[in-house]
Parts: C-alpha cells; sequence; structure tokens
C-alpha cells in the first residue's frame, strides 16, 4: 500500500485542526445563530419565532432606553480610551529617560491592571467611593464636602470611568517597549537641527510609535464597548440609567426580561459598533499610522 | 541659573510626580488592605489609613466561607478551573500559531482574517448559543466548557501573540532542521519551543489571570456552590441581604487579588514581554 | 397523623413497594435545589437538607444557593437550556410567568401534604388562577413601615393609630424641624414603587395597575396624581434625597444613616425587618400602621409571600421532589431549624413551633400581622413582572430625582405600559 503522504504546506490543516473545529463549533456556529436569534421573538421558555427586523426597528425607533444606553456606551469609550492613552503615554514617556527606580515605579503603574474585570476591585471602587467612603471623608476635610459618586447620574459614569483609567498599566508597557525601539538616531538629528522637545515629539516620537497607539486604541475600544462586570457589580446601570451601558442592557434584556432575540440584535448593535470603530480607524490609519517598514 | 542646575530641578519635579501619581495608583490596594482590619464604623467617614488595632479575624471569619464551603476549597476550584485551562490554551494556541507562521497553505489569507475578526466578536453575542452546545455536550456545571474553548484554541488573542512570536524567529532555523530530516512536529518541539519558552510562558500567565478574574462566564457554566471558584465565593460573601461586614469582604478580596500579585512579582519580565511584542489588551 | 395523611402514607408505600420490587430496592436519587439569601438562609436551608437527608438515605439533595443579585437571569439560561434544578426558589413577581410559561411542575399531582395550609392562602398564593397548586409560599410577607420607635418617641411621632398620605408632609416637616439630619422615611426606588405607586394604585381601582388579561387600569391623570405626591414626598424632604439612597439599591441596611438611627422609618417589606433591626440593634422598633386614603376602594395592602418554592416541570423525579417539600413545609424539625430565614412561616404549625422554639422573630410577626388587617389584594402578575416593574421604578427615579415633571412621568409610562401590552399580548 502507497504511504499516504501529506504536502509539507497541507501540513498546516493538521495544526489548525483544533481552530478550525473551534472556529465552527463555538465561534461561527453561535454567530450565526446569534443573529438568527435577533430576527426572532424569543422567550428562552418557548421556541423562537421568527419576527424579521422587528428587533432593530424597535431598538432604533421605539426604544428611549437604547437611545440612553448606547450614548452612556459611547460615552464611556470616549471618556476612558482617550484618557487611558494619552496617561500611559505621558507616563511612558517620564519613565523613558533611564531614571533610577524606574523598575519599580513600573511595576507599581503596571499592578493596577492585573485585575481587569475583577470583582474584588468593584466592590473595592464601590467602597471607596460611597457617600461615607474613604474618598468623600478626604472631600470634606480639605472642604470641598461630600459628592454622591455613585448617586448622581452626572458622576456615576466618570466614576465608572476611573477604574477604567486606573488600569492604564499594560498599555504603557506597550508604549515604553515601542519607546526604546525609536532610533536615538532620529532625536540626536532633530537636537543638531535646533528642534524644541516639544517639536521633536510631535515630529519623531508620535509618528514612530503610532502603530502601537493605534493598535491600543482598536483593542481598547473594543473592549470599553464591552463593559459589562463594574456597572453590573457597582451601579446596576443607575441612577436614571447614567450607567446603563449596552452591554448591561443586553444582560438585562435577555436574562431579565427573557427577551433573548431582542437581546441578541442589541449584541449585534454592539458588534456593530465595534466594526464602524475599527473601519473609521482603519481608514483613517493611513493620514496617521506611520509604518516605516511595512513587511 | 545654570543649565545644569535647571535640568537638576526639572529631574526632581518629574520624579516627584512620578512618585504622586504611582502612589495614587498603589493607594486603593494598600486601602483595601488595611480595610480587612477596620470595622465597618472606622471604613465610614475616616480618613485614616492605618486601623486601630491589626486582628486577623476577617480573615479567619471570611475564609469559613458559606455552609461548610470554605475559602480552600473555592481557591482549590479555581486551581482546577484556571490551571487546565491555562495548559491546554498554551498548547492548543501554539500549534494553531506555529500552522499559521510557518506553513502556506491554502485559504491562508481569509483564514487569518478570520482569527484577526473572532478578535474583536463580543463575547455577548456568543454566550447564549454557547451554552446551548454545552447542554448537548452535557458538561454544564463543570469546569469541562473552559477546557473546550481552551483545547480548540477559542481564545484568538493568544493564537495571535505567539504568530507574533513565531514570526520573530528566523525561518532558516527551520530550514536547517528540515534538512537534517526533521519532521514539521520535531521541529516545532525540538528547534522551535525551546526559543518560543518565554513567549509561551507569558500567553501562560495572561491566560491565568484573565480565567482567574473571569466572573460573568463562570457564573453562567457553574451551578452548585461546592464547584465556586473564588471570584464567585467572593460575590456570595459580599451577598447583602444580611449586614456587610466590609472588613470580611475586604480580606477575602485582599487573599484573592494575592495570587495574582504574587504571580506577577514573580514572572514580571514575561508579563511586561508579553505585552511589549503584542500589545495586549489591558 | 391525620387519616387523609395515613392513608397517603400507606398508598404511597404500596405504590412504591409495587413499583420498585422489580427494580432495586431502594433507587439512589440526586435532587438539585436552588434558592438565594444572605448567610443565615443558607446555614438554615443546609441544616434542613441535612435533616432531610439523614432521614431519606436514598435521596440526595444538591444545594445550589447564591446571593439574589443574578439569581433570576441564571433561572433564565437554565430554562432556555432545560438544566433548571429539580426544586426551587421563585421570585413572587416571577411566579406567573414562571406558570404561564409552564415551567412549574403541579404540586398538586403529587403526594404534597397542604393540610397545614390556610386554603385560602394557598389558593392567593401559588395557585395562579388555576385551581392547582403550582408553587408553595415560602411565608407570610407584605409591605411595612418599620419605626425606629426610640427616635419616633424622642420627636413625638405615633404611627401606631391609622393615617392617611398627607400625614406624611406633616410628620415629615416635623422631623425636619426636629434634627436637619434626619429624616421621616428611609425609602429606596423598589421598595418605594410598591409602596407609593402600586398600593396607592389599589387603594384608587381597587385593582392592580395590569390585570392579567393585558388591562391597563390606571389611567394618565391617576398616574400623573399619584408621581405628584411622590414628588412631593422628596421636595418637602419627607423621603432622604434619591441621590443619597441610590447607591445602596434596595439594601438599605447598608446605609450608614440607618445605622446611625437617623430616620423614623424605613419603607420596606416584613421580610426586611430581621436585617434592618440587625443593622442598628440599639434601638427599638415596631411595625407601623399603613396609610389609607380617604376615598379608597380597597385597603390596598395586603399581605402575601415573600417568594414560593416550586417543582421543575422536567424533572425526573417529581415524588422525591414533593417529599422533600413536604418535610421542609409540614415537619417541626424544619420548621425549628428554619425559624424565619423567609419571613413568618406559612402554617400555622410551623409559626406554632417558632414561637415554642423561640426563633420567631417579633418585628416580623408584628409586621406580618400588622399587613394582615387590610383586605387589599395581592396585584402578583403583570403588574409585578420584571418588565412592568422596571417601567415603574424608572417613572418613580425620574420623579424622586426631580429629572421628570409628574405629567411627563405619567406620560411616558403609560406609553411604555401600552407598548408593553403591544409587544406581549
Amino acid at each position: 500500500m502507497k504511504k499516504l503522504k501529506i504536502s509539507h504546506n497541507n501540513m498546516a490543516y493538521i495544526y489548525l485542526l483544533p481552530w478550525i473545529i473551534g472556529l465552527l463549533m463555538l465561534q461561527v456556529y453561535p454567530f450565526v445563530k446569534s443573529f438568527y436569534y435577533s430576527l426572532t421573538d424569543y422567550n428562552p421558555l418557548a421556541d423562537p419565532k421568527f419576527i424579521g427586523i422587528a428587533n432593530y426597528v424597535r431598538l432604533f425607533t421605539k426604544d428611549k432606553e437604547f437611545g440612553k444606553s448606547l450614548a452612556a456606551t459611547i460615552e464611556y469609550v470616549l471618556v476612558t480610551v482617550p484618557f487611558k492613552i494619552i496617561m500611559s503615554l505621558v507616563i511612558a514617556m517620564l519613565l523613558n529617560k533611564g531614571r533610577k527606580g524606574i523598575g519599580a515605579l513600573r511595576t507599581i503603574y503596571y499592578l493596577p491592571s492585573l485585575f481587569g474585570g475583577s470583582i474584588a476591585v468593584a466592590v473595592l471602587w464601590k467602597v471607596m467611593f460611597m457617600d461615607q467612603g474613604m474618598i468623600n471623608a478626604f472631600l470634606n476635610k480639605i472642604g470641598i464636602g461630600t459628592i454622591s459618586f455613585f448617586g448622581n447620574p452626572s458622576t456615576a459614569l466618570p466614576t465608572l470611568s476611573s477604574l477604567e483609567v486606573w488600569q492604564f498599566g499594560s498599555s504603557m508597557v506597550m508604549f515604553l517597549a515601542a519607546l526604546k525601539q525609536v532610533p536615538s538616531s532620529l532625536y540626536e538629528a532633530a537636537e543638531i537641527d535646533g528642534a524644541s522637545k516639544v517639536k521633536s515629539f510631535f515630529s519623531i516620537t508620535l509618528p514612530q510609535i503610532s502603530p502601537i497607539i493605534f493598535f491600543c486604541i482598536i483593542m481598547q475600544t473594543v473592549n470599553a464597548l464591552q463593559n459589562f462586570t463594574s456597572a453590573f457589580v457597582i451601579t446596576q446601570g443607575g441612577p436614571l440609567k447614567s450607567t446603563y451601558m449596552l452591554g448591561l442592557k443586553l444582560y438585562n434584556d435577555g436574562f431579565l426580561y427573557m427577551k433573548m432575540g431582542y437581546a441578541s440584535a442589541t449584541s449585534w448593535v454592539i458588534f456593530g459598533l465595534v466594526m464602524i470603530f475599527t473601519l473609521v480607524l482603519f481608514g483613517t490609519s493611513r493620514f496617521w499610522v506611520f509604518y516605516g517598514d511595512e513587511d | 541659573m545654570t543649565r545644569k542646575k535647571k535640568k537638576q530641578i526639572h529631574e526632581i519635579i518629574m520624579y516627584i510626580i512620578l512618585i504622586l501619581v504611582g502612589f495614587l495608583m498603589i493607594f486603593p490596594l494598600i486601602w483595601m488592605f488595611f480595610a480587612s482590619f477596620k470595622s465597618n464604623e472606622e471604613i465610614y467617614g475616616s480618613i485614616s489609613l492605618l486601623p486601630q488595632s491589626f486582628s486577623w479575624e476577617a480573615f479567619v471569619n471570611g475564609w469559613q466561607g458559606i455552609g461548610g464551603n470554605t475559602y480552600t476549597r473555592f481557591f482549590a476550584n479555581s486551581a482546577l478551573l484556571v490551571l487546565p485551562t491555562t495548559l491546554l490554551t498554551v498548547v492548543s494556541s501554539t500549534l494553531v500559531a506555529y500552522g499559521f507562521a510557518r506553513f502556506e497553505f491554502r485559504g491562508k489569507k481569509p483564514a487569518f482574517a478570520l482569527l484577526l475578526s473572532t478578535l474583536m466578536l463580543p463575547n455577548a453575542i456568543l454566550v447564549i448559543p454557547r451554552y446551548s452546545i454545552f447542554r448537548s455536550l452535557g458538561v454544564l456545571d463543570s469546569y469541562m466548557p473552559f477546557y473546550l474553548l481552551a483545547a480548540f484554541a477559542c481564545y484568538p488573542f493568544f493564537t495571535y501573540m505567539l504568530i507574533q512570536f513565531f514570526r520573530g524567529i528566523p525561518r532558516e532555523l527551520d530550514e536547517s532542521a528540515y534538512i537534517d530530516g526533521c519532521g514539521t512536529f520535531r521541529t516545532l518541539v525540538h528547534i522551535l519551543l525551546p526559543i518560543l519558552k518565554p513567549a509561551m510562558f507569558s500567553a501562560g500567565l495572561f491566560q491565568f489571570l484573565w480565567t482567574y478574574n473571569d466572573y460573568f462566564n463562570s457564573i453562567i457554566y457553574i451551578n452548585s456552590v461546592k464547584k465556586f471558584t473564588v471570584s464567585m465565593a467572593l460575590r456570595l460573601t459580599m451577598d447583602s441581604e444580611t449586614v456587610v461586614i466590609w472588613k470580611n469582604v475586604m480580606a477575602m478580596s485582599c487573599l484573592a487579588v494575592l495570587p495574582v500579585v504574587v504571580l506577577f512579582f514573580f514572572c514580571q519580565k514575561y508579563f511586561v514581554d508579553g505585552i511589549a511584542t503584542t500589545g495586549l489588551k489591558g | 397523623m391525620s387519616f387523609k395523611r395515613t392513608m397517603a402514607a400507606v398508598l404511597s408505600v404500596a405504590m412504591l413497594a409495587g413499583m420498585t420490587i422489580a427494580a432495586s430496592a431502594q433507587e439512589q436519587v440526586t435532587l438539585r435545589f436552588s434558592w438565594w439569601g444572605g448567610d443565615e438562609r443558607h446555614e438554615k436551608t443546609l441544616a434542613v437538607i441535612d435533616a432531610f437527608e439523614a432521614a431519606n438515605p436514598n435521596i440526595k439533595i444538591e444545594p445550589e444557593y447564591s446571593s439574589f443579585d443574578g439569581y433570576k437571569e441564571k433561572k433564565t439560561t437554565e430554562f432556555a437550556s432545560q438544566t433548571a434544578p429539580d426544586i426551587f426558589q421563585i421570585e413572587t413577581g416571577s411566579g406567573p410567568e414562571y406558570y404561564k410559561n409552564g415551567v412549574l411542575y403541579n404540586i398538586s399531582e403529587t403526594d404534597f401534604d397542604f393540610s397545614n395550609f390556610d386554603p385560602y392562602f394557598l389558593e392567593m398564593n401559588g395557585q395562579f388562577g388555576s385551581g392547582s397548586q403550582y408553587a408553595l409560599p415560602t411565608g407570610m410577607a407584605g409591605s411595612a413601615l418599620i419605626v425606629n420607635k426610640t427616635l419616633a418617641d424622642e420627636i413625638g411621632i405615633d404611627l401606631t393609630q391609622p393615617y392617611d398620605w398627607e400625614y406624611f408632609f406633616e410628620l415629615g416637616k416635623k422631623v425636619r424641624e426636629y434634627d436637619p439630619e434626619c429624616y421621616l422615611l428611609s425609602a429606596n426606588t423598589q421598595y418605594g414603587t410598591a409602596f407609593f405607586i402600586r398600593a396607592w394604585m389599589r387603594q384608587v381601582n381597587g385593582l392592580p395597575i395590569m390585570s392579567d388579561d393585558y388591562t391597563l387600569n390606571v389611567t394618565e391623570e391617576q398616574f400623573a396624581e399619584c408621581f405628584d405626591y411622590i414628588r412631593r414626598l422628596y421636595e418637602e424632604e419627607v423621603c432622604a434625597p434619591a441621590s443619597y439612597k441610590a447607591p445602596y439599591g434596595d439594601q438599605d441596611q447598608e446605609d450608614p444613616n440607618w445605622i446611625a438611627g437617623k430616620y423614623v422609618a424605613d419603607v420596606g417589606y416584613t421580610s426586611s425587618t430581621n436585617v434592618l433591626k440587625a443593622a442598628n440593634p440599639d434601638v427599638d422598633y415596631i411595625a407601623g400602621q399603613m396609610p389609607l386614603r380617604e376615598d379608597r376602594k380597597s385597603d390596598g395592602w395586603f399581605n402575601d409571600c415573600p417568594q414560593f418554592i416550586g417543582i421543575y416541570v422536567n424533572t425526573e423525579h417529581p415524588a422525591e421532589a414533593a417529599k422533600f417539600l413536604d418535610f421542609f413545609y409540614n415537619t417541626e424539625e424544619a420548621a425549628a431549624i428554619l425559624g424565619t430565614c423567609r419571613s413568618v412561616p406559612p402554617t400555622a404549625m410551623a409559626q406554632e413551633v417558632c414561637e415554642r422554639e423561640g426563633v420567631m422573630d417579633a418585628l416580623s410577626r408584628e409586621a406580618v400581622d400588622v399587613s394582615l388587617q387590610y383586605n387589599g389584594e395581592s396585584d402578583g402578575g403583570l403588574t409585578t413582572c420584571a418588565e412592568v416593574t422596571s417601567i415603574l421604578e424608572d417613572a418613580y427615579e425620574n420623579v424622586s430625582y426631580g429629572a421628570m415633571s409628574p405629567e411627563d412621568a405619567a406620560a411616558e409610562v403609560v406609553s411604555l405600559l401600552n407598548d408593553f401590552i403591544d409587544m406581549n399580548k
């Protein structure tokens, strides 16, 4: 019998096999299925009923909560992502000077980002920011008075955002690595030309690390759009729906009000948002992302 | 003022800023630790960081857990969930990444695009259908859903991360191994893995972290209290129908983050390398 | 043992014997039982399970307990995938919904012994108009006003006599004059909605806000009147500010001002008396009377149950599940262990046992007694289903924050409720 010989490149399929199975069964199939659900009236206690695009029509024309929810989500993204990026960039710049004790500082800045999405820090935030909490005790001491962080619709979302921004460490580490790779010859040349520090930051540093900035913005936008744990544990969407982000709305619609079809439609809207953000970023990337050596 | 002196002052200001911000960063964690020793009255309305007295009572009480299920069990459960998941993730992601990085197979481009797009797939979209799949496989209320997702490389982050690492390894190494008569698998195991080890370790650390911190998926797949992980137990501990004794919750929160912190201090380099190379989320 | 019970026992033994003669003598059965609660309820329920297992070595009960947050969501997923536990605790608001969707087993078809229960109480709680028992009430409960008697006496406030809704304004003013740090009422959105919207409407119309045939019984003007009352409660500082209360959700016992005794009364449920008292044990408490309208069609206030326990329709072992519930509800042993961890128990037998063993919480008992003197009827059904509840709560929140005028809120509620009707009818 002739031995079955697999050509070298076709060996790839063997290595890819687990992924192919996983992709089809646990990613693509659920993905398609959830799209089907989004076109149905699906109470999990009964069978789904096909209703066409009614869920989407309802989301965009009748559901006032959805508008609020969408606004809160976008606000959350627009607050946390730029803050995180700017924070990590500034700190990375300061740490990049080869100062003494950088290792320890880097560790400290990085530490909070280890707890992303963990219940422990969500609870911690809740306790620190309550009316009688430590933060308010401090504000009272310095004469500002009590701020009802999670009771006031205008402060609740920023306070939740602060938890997200606190965890800027991982993008900072990425920026640090990117900064190290900027050739120092570029700065030297700029200095000879008499360029100011500010100018060389904008004309050398930023363009050089722009691919990493680009990547960070995309990943963090995708994550922020899906935020769930902090709103779920700390505010449950309140007060006055000010922190009722899409991730939470979807969860409540689906699991609490048992409208799985409607929730699936919401999840597709989140997916659509992710796509739009990504495409816009990709579309604009050729104007501001500088790839030194494309391969 | 001389230029040098000006520079020195500049330096000092920078340090002060860095240290102040650093202090702000770590302050919540320090506060959480000391809050484990404070009564509710001490937590309410006080700014003093240090507790009036140190007693490990909250740790002892908190550890008791609920209904005979102590935190010993919850930590053991977390280990049972996290360790195999991590191991399986690393193995499957390495194999798949190898396939992507070293072979020119038909359909590679669309396959890679698919991989990248699954990176951006919101978890929420998949939860319900996945749940029914695991039900028909009869693996609910166990850690099997996590193991399966790991074994079938459904965490595209790590595949993507390892592909990036593979790309950094010169292809000449493979070529010479083929010439020596190694098959692709032996090339992977004997030639590439030793070089890739740090990267795999990084991937493993991140998977450890994320699985350990996860709450959303655990609460969906696991029912029995005796299978609860630390995150789930924490949520149970802070259950509010009785008056919350914050120090118990804070004490258990400290213990819950402890493995992560310890792991981080021992493996700092790998965390930083892992992130720096691939630009992971966070 | 009554004749009926003896007969039932004899019959079931005979049946079991007949059925199992061919099979192994005693088949090992495992049942899953899930509930939500706090530490006390967990410990006591687990103790009952132990006692039951000791008496029935062939049945093993796998406990699945959790906090209230996320409990219902979890059940939804389990129903969707037909993996719900054999026995589970049910939120009162969800009972009718579950019954309608057919996830509950008809307990009347099992050997469960109902003789300890008051038949009318059973009919009102867990039959959902079907004439058969689909869920068992875990206790007796109702809206309650938990009064800090120590503070009330200091200020000279008496809530033990009948009074009308306007009376709160008079008292509220008195409290603010007495001490600007104190408020008459601690009310959160969830309990406030039950108290100031649902009870109010039952007094106005003698009907629930929405009947089970999807009829909306309340007009926009009636909502506006009610919301205007709520607006005044907050504007005239009868209730603590909504933004202050919001971070504590429905956990009034976590509010440090409650712990410090700065409220005269808490707007809550009989089942929350335990924890409210435990949060500030240094003062005396009583259960206050409830406000009544002069022109009421019904007292509005009523007594029902804090939650149900039901059997899952797809259980493989309904007989064993019923056997466990029988032990849970009908044995003195279980009653003595459980005490009032699910409010005052529903049967006279269990109540006696609790009194005798000294595990009856006096304040809970008092609050239940107050609720028993009113003639209102439970509005459990569509009015209390999750979605309608959230519509009403949103309105309450908007009005209490002053974010919406009573008229706008009323218009919004009516339009949302009509939309809900269109969607579901």
